[in-house]
């Protein structure tokens, strides 16, 4: 029989009433690709490879949200950098958005 | 047109004498997405969002007039061209690649505007007319050329 041993009890973070994890301190927006008909899947996929560093199967992965559910949440990020995405698509021609994100 | 050689430095294209027509015929047409198409957000209205939009439209206007002088240079340059016997041996690096992608897309996207953005980018089921025959042709071409040009990149 395997011996059980009692997991040591660390202290967690204190967390007050009514806080959240995604403080709403730090607000957060949402990149959002829509789907255009007109666009190539490989550029799509390309395009995601080259603005996010992503690898091959990530990108694809979203490529085809954007082509099969019309659009695809890419990235949640500050305002900043949310804004700074979003241009970089436009510049390859992408209809890209930035959303607030509420949650 | 076919890639015939790929080393770190540059890629090296055959293309036929016609293929060359096809991509000048194409590229004189940049740009053709409308400027202030872009739009930075769909819902919100707030004067952040307001500022960021006047940052869009003026860093894309930029960008097309930034792209414009470096296609009229990129067209001239001897060297980007040269004659072979099949045609030509046509030169990028993988920066130029990345731009000529780009600049390949908005003539695609600008021209499927310009058709009324149609469900369908196939110009087949697009109805020919003299008016939406341009744009039928810039698409399908900018297309082709986008298609081998991915063939190459990353």
């Amino acid at each position: 029989m395997a011996e059980t041993v009692n997991a040591p009890v660390l202290p967690g973070p204190a967390i007050e009433p009514g806080t959240d994890a995604r403080t709403s301190l730090e607000s957060g927006y949402l990149v959002v690709c829509w789907n255009d008909p007109v666009n190539l899947m490989d550029y799509v996929t390309h395009v995601f490879q080259v603005v996010f560093a992503w690898p091959r199967a990530k990108a694809e992965f979203h490529m085809l949200q954007v082509h099969n559910l019309g659009k695809s949440v890419l990235v949640r990020d500050s305002l900043e950098r949310a804004e700074c995405y979003v241009h970089q698509l436009h510049k390859y021609s992408l209809h890209a958005t930035l959303e607030h994100d509420s949650k | 047109m076919k890639r015939i050689k790929a080393k770190p430095d540059r890629i090296v294209f055959q293309m036929a004498v016609v293929e060359k027509r096809l991509l000048e015929e194409a590229l004189d047409l940049y740009p053709l997405i409308p400027a202030h198409y872009a739009k930075l957000n769909r819902s919100s209205d707030t004067p952040a969002l307001r500022e960021a939009q006047q940052l869009l439209d003026e860093a894309l206007d930029e960008q097309r007039r930034e792209n414009r002088r470096r296609l009229a240079a990129f067209l001239r340059d001897a060297h980007r061209f040269l004659p072979a016997p099949d045609g030509f041996l046509f030169t990028l690096n993988q920066p130029e690649l990345e731009w000529l992608l780009a600049v390949l897309n908005d003539i695609r996207v600008g021209s499927w505007l310009r058709l009324g953005s149609p469900e369908t980018a196939s110009g087949d089921a697009i109805v020919r007319t003299p008016q939406t025959e341009p744009f039928i042709r810039a698409m399908d071409l900018s297309g082709y050329f986008l298609t081998v040009l991915l063939g190459t990149a990353l």
